[in-house]
């Protein structure tokens, strides 16, 4: 039993979980909202990755410092979204929602794949090999960073959600529309804005996962079952039950890593995600007056 | 009262059905007869369609007639002749696809300017597959049905020439491809297909095993460690290394498989020099070159030799990423742009003023061009576009190509060797096979600290 | 009325005979696609459109159906004509357990379960090297049939396929499982309190489904003669399907039949008409865009607004509990 592999498994593992939970923050917050699965999130995670990307290689943009840009102009675009297509389907099966991110994923993946081809890329900083050493683990520099990087924003969600007056008609919303609509949420207003937050969450985790992973047009569909897992583990609609269920799993890839083969480390979010499922299908947290999972 | 929906359902489309598919049949039939492709006009489907030796009855003697390979006589034509090709131009092989196929434009637009093919212009008739398999079948059977091609190149890539490869079979066309190389192109025993390439994947490293096998029992490696990227390619090619290396003596002490997608090889690199391998195999495409030898020399892994297989050939960006960290890297190849072999001082020139923009000639473009050499060898010898004619003398011959000279055996296997090359003070050169006129150093050992 | 009640039989000849006079491998390869590509929309729309559950797994199943024909060929060799039946039940059952992971409740977890099971099939085929080759793939010996003929058991196969969907899917639409999916689809609350075991019939429904997919997938492996973990769950496959459904009309028996013959040829045909490289750069895009704007504008298919638009009424044409006969009362 290698225990210094082990550690390094696991401080990895927290690190890599953190900025997991920020990739799955949009995800479980757009379910709460608008209780539809946004198949395309990866799929905007990897189109701001594109974006960071050619940001670095034409203006040599650090890609944290890229997170300032790619989160305003994801948030109106995810707002124009939701008010001219998404809305429309307001009423109806909400089935054709998910069918419509569907073929948002498919868009965006065919645009990404005309553009730039289906070559693998990735942020390469100058800062990308560093690392430092702490008692004989290594800290990859770029880890520590996105980490720091993820936690921020993170903190500042929990902020708006819980002190600011649209957190509350969010939470509200997320909830119960109906009531929220009768102590005088605009729900429809709310819901637009919900939509363009959780995509500007999107949006942020791009850099990092430009950063520390190589992405092609089509990883999202590798990330997306990762996601989906998380936010299923933690209860649909909840941000807390995210947040841990990210960092279990991000634990649990790394230290699967440690004693499987490379190859299979994708199973452990797929093996978590149909177990949760049979067993506890609200998952951790879960846990909403509309109908459950 | 009302209908039941169902029932006016069920009889109000069989009629849309059945006039939508007549239609289709017809409008399929109309396209085909306008020949819509802006690429090419097809040839008469009479004289030029590649059939068995029985067609030489229905030719004319007529004094034209080349009297020297009486096997087939063509009358004199001016109409140029088509070489079909369903090729990987979008999709997850277009970068490799989009370089082959340049390298069969440069050799077309070779052989134009120096007076055609048997004296006739060639045209090129590319269909874009989208490196989807199904989409290649059909376009196949297009090319061969509807087109009525005179003669074919293959894909990109050995997942779209197995398919493709018995389409090509089933109608009798020489199948000369450069791309497809993995074992299981050649299962099938065909008689039309041709790898062109100097030897096929498990041979990639033969050059390498054989100088490790060679070295004095006192310099020879004890352990080898073969880390590598999940591609087919790269198993066949270190499979066949491994198994020669191990018949060798020397043992395996690491064989790990990582996905494509790995980028963190902190871990890898551990456990690697955890094995305590003398020597490593890296299985790699070219990122992953890059990121093992930075992997190694952060924990001051010192192996006697590293070979990738492939990688370090991308000279520009491979020497820009390691700096002096690459001296004493290995790799194998079956071009290089400096190379002296049949053709490559065409080639090179040739592809610059048609693609200028490209700095680095890519090595698929080089394996184009020697497709295109070889069916002109092929067809030039027996003055011919009989398709079994140039299948039967493929097999029986050897064409210099800038890959070198090859050959193939009975199903179509190459029989050449690759290059070792291995990097030297910055710089790549060729230290193997000892007879090839391209070598121009030998080969250093152990390597040099990272 | 008499004369349109000859017609399905009369296209039913066409087909049959249509290979004595068309004899170019390409149509007959257009043709098989399509027939293909209809029986897995038509079974698509057994769970999406009459249950409403919208499956984003079919190449997983194709894939399944693909591998499990491969490997029965190359490690037992049982002809993939043979095995065919037995790999559409096979399916059923990975469905059916696929359902009861998903099905017990509503909504969501269908969908989350059948996008990722696509994934992790792949995986499965990619890292058991050992038995399915890994990345290199599998490859199936070439049929033993002279070369003008060897398309032929396709044609005929996929076409037969095509025929036992519809039959089936016609079958359900005039029975009391038929009636308790569109309940389901329409109102799933009631229909569970009034009896109706909504699981078992969703679980039922979807493990019919996705035969279909299996059985394509083996005969198409054969039709390939090669495999692997990328040509085997083709994303494409998944989204056709669903294009296919939504644009000849969801809930249908003949929607997914229409649409197939519509896009299907439609994207074959894309390529020689426009110029070399865009149709390939486009396809992906269009095929989503399209997808949205079927969804956003004309979310129950041709077959249904035509329907509508016909008989003047303002409720869509698809079928619904208001209009359902019961079955055995002639219409």
């Amino acid at each position: 039993m290698n225990w210094e592999l082990l550690l390094q498994a696991i401080v990895l593992g927290i690190l890599t979980g953190g900025v997991y939970a920020l990739m799955a923050s949009g995800l479980t917050l757009i379910f709460g909202i608008m209780r539809v699965v946004n198949v395309a999130h990866a799929a905007m995670i990897v189109t701001a990755a594109y974006v960071s990307w050619l940001l670095y290689k034409n203006y040599n943009l650090d890609p944290i410092a890229s997170i300032v840009i790619v989160m305003p102009v994801f948030f109106v675009a995810g707002a124009l979204t939701q008010r001219l297509i998404l809305r429309r389907l307001d009423g109806r099966d909400v089935t054709l929602t998910v069918l419509v991110t569907f073929g948002f994923a498919i868009i965006l993946e065919g645009l990404q794949g005309s553009i730039w081809s289906s070559s693998f890329q990735a942020i390469n900083t100058s800062y990308s090999l560093n690392s430092f050493e702490v008692g004989g683990i290594y800290v990859p520099l770029i880890r520590l960073i996105s980490a720091g990087a993820a936690l921020l924003i993170l903190g500042a969600l929990f902020v708006l959600l819980v002190r600011s007056n649209l957190g509350r008609a969010i939470r509200a919303t997320t909830q119960d529309p109906r009531t929220a609509a009768l102590v005088g949420v605009n729900v429809e207003h709310v819901t637009m804005l919900a939509f363009a937050i959780g995509v500007s969450l999107a949006a942020a985790g791009g850099p990092l996962l430009g950063m520390l992973f190589a992405f092609y047009p089509a990883t999202h569909w590798l990330w997306i079952g990762k996601l989906l897992a998380i936010v299923v583990l933690g209860g649909m609609g909840s941000l807390t039950g995210t947040f841990v269920a990210a960092m279990i799993l991000g634990l649990a890839e790394q230290i699967a890593v440690v004693f499987l083969p490379l190859d299979w480390a994708p199973l452990v979010f797929y093996g978590v995600l149909f177990g949760i499922l049979v067993v506890r299908p609200r998952g951790l947290f879960g846990a909403t007056a509309r109908e459950s999972l | 009262m009302l209908h039941s929906t169902r029932s006016i359902g069920v009889r109000g489309i069989r009629p849309m059905l059945a006039l939508l598919a007549v239609g289709a049949v017809v409008f399929a039939g109309c396209s085909a007869a306008a020949s819509p492709s802006p690429t090419a006009s097809t040839s008469t489907p009479a004289s030029a369609a590649p059939t068995t030796a029985a067609s030489v009855a229905s030719v004319a003697p007529s004094a034209a007639a080349s009297a020297s390979q009486a096997a087939c006589a063509l009358p004199p034509s001016d109409k140029p002749i088509v070489i079909g090709v369903s090729q990987a131009l979008t999709g997850d092989k277009s970068d490799p696809g989009t370089a082959i196929q340049h390298g069969y434009q440069t050799w077309v637009k070779e052989i134009n300017d120096a007076g055609g093919l048997l004296g006739r212009k060639v045209v090129l008739k590319e269909y874009d597959n989208q490196s989807l398999a199904d989409t290649a079948v059909s376009q196949m059977e297009r090319l061969a049905t509807v087109d009525k091609v005179d003669l074919m190149f293959g894909p990109f890539s050995s997942a779209l020439t197995i398919p493709t490869s018995a389409i090509a079979e089933k109608y009798k066309y020489a199948f000369i491809e450069g791309a497809g190389g993995a074992p299981g192109v050649f299962q099938r025993n065909f008689h039309y297909t041709f790898f062109v390439q100097p030897a096929t994947a498990e041979h990639q490293a033969d050059p390498f095993v054989n100088y490790i096998l060679a070295l004095p029992a006192d310099q020879r490696p004890k352990t080898a460690a073969y880390p590598q990227q999940d591609d087919p390619f790269v198993k066949a090619t270190l499979d066949g290394a491994q198994a020669a290396l191990e018949a060798g003596g020397i043992k395996t002490v690491y064989k790990d498989i990582y996905p494509p997608t790995q980028t963190d090889f902190a871990a890898i690199a551990a456990a690697v020099k955890a094995s305590g391998a003398d020597i490593v195999l890296g299985g790699t495409i070219f990122s992953d070159a890059v990121a093992q030898s930075q992997a190694y020399s952060a924990i001051n892994y010192q192996p006697k030799a590293v070979y990738y297989t492939s990688g370090p050939s991308t000279t520009g960006p491979f020497e820009q990423a390691l700096g002096t960290k690459v001296n004493g890297i290995f790799t194998g190849d079956g071009w290089i742009q400096a190379s002296k072999a049949t053709g490559n001082d065409k080639l090179v020139p040739e592809y610059h003023a048609l693609f200028p923009k490209e700095t680095d000639i890519p090595g698929e473009a080089a394996e184009g061009y020697s497709v295109g050499q070889v069916l002109q060898a092929a067809v030039t010898a027996t003055n011919c576009l009989d398709n079994t004619a140039i299948a039967d003398w493929l097999h029986a011959n050897t064409v210099q190509t800038v890959q070198g000279p090859i050959g193939w055996d009975a199903v179509g296997r190459p029989n050449g060797s690759y290059l070792l090359e291995q990097y030297q003070n910055g710089k790549l050169h060729v230290v193997a096979p000892a007879n090839d006129p391209n070598k121009d150093a030998d080969p250093v050992y152990p390597k040099p600290a990272w | 009325m008499g004369a349109r009640r000859i017609v399905p039989f009369v296209a039913l000849a066409l087909f049959l005979i249509l290979p004595i006079f068309v004899r170019e491998g390409f149509y007959l390869d257009l043709l098989l696609f399509t027939f293909m590509y209809a029986a897995m929309s038509v079974g698509w729309d057994i769970m999406g459109g009459y249950a409403g559950y919208v499956s984003l797994g079919t190449a997983g199943f194709f894939g399944i159906g693909s591998y499990a024909a491969g490997l029965l060929v190359v490690h037992y060799g049982i002809p993939v004509f043979v095995s065919a039946p037995f790999i559409g039940l096979f399916a059923a059952l990975i469905g059916a357990g696929l359902g009861w992971v998903s099905l017990r409740s509503r909504g969501t977890s269908f969908v989350i379960v059948t996008l990722t099971f696509t994934y992790v099939v792949q995986l499965l085929a990619l890292n058991l090297r050992g038995i399915t080759g890994g990345s290199s793939g599998l490859y199936l010996p070439l049929l033993a049939l002279p070369a003008e003929f060897v398309i032929l058991p396709f044609y005929y196969s996929m076409f037969a396929l095509l025929v036992v969907a519809i039959l089936v899917s016609l079958a359900i639409r005039r029975s009391k499982f038929g009636l308790g999916l569109i309940a389901i689809r329409e109102e799933e609350g009631k229909a569970d309190g009034s009896g109706v075991n909504t699981s078992l019939y969703k679980i039922l429904a979807f493990a019919i489904s996705v035969s279909f997919a299996g059985v394509a997938g083996a005969l198409h492996a054969q039709y390939l003669n090669y495999m692997d973990p990328d040509l085997a769950f083709e994303l494409i496959i998944t989204l056709s399907v669903i294009i296919m459904s939504l644009v000849g009309g969801r809930g249908t028996v003949w929607g997914p039949v229409l649409g197939a013959f519509i896009i299907q040829p439609l994207s074959v045909y894309l390529i020689y008409l426009a110029p070399s490289g865009i149709a390939g750069q486009v396809h992906l895009v269009a095929l989503g865009v399209v997808l949205v704007l079927v969804v956003m504008f004309l979310p129950d298919g041709i077959i249904p607004t035509f329907e509508t638009w016909r008989a003047g009424r303002s409720k869509p044409g698809r079928a619904s509990l208001a209009d359902e006969q019961v079955p055995g009362v002639a219409s």
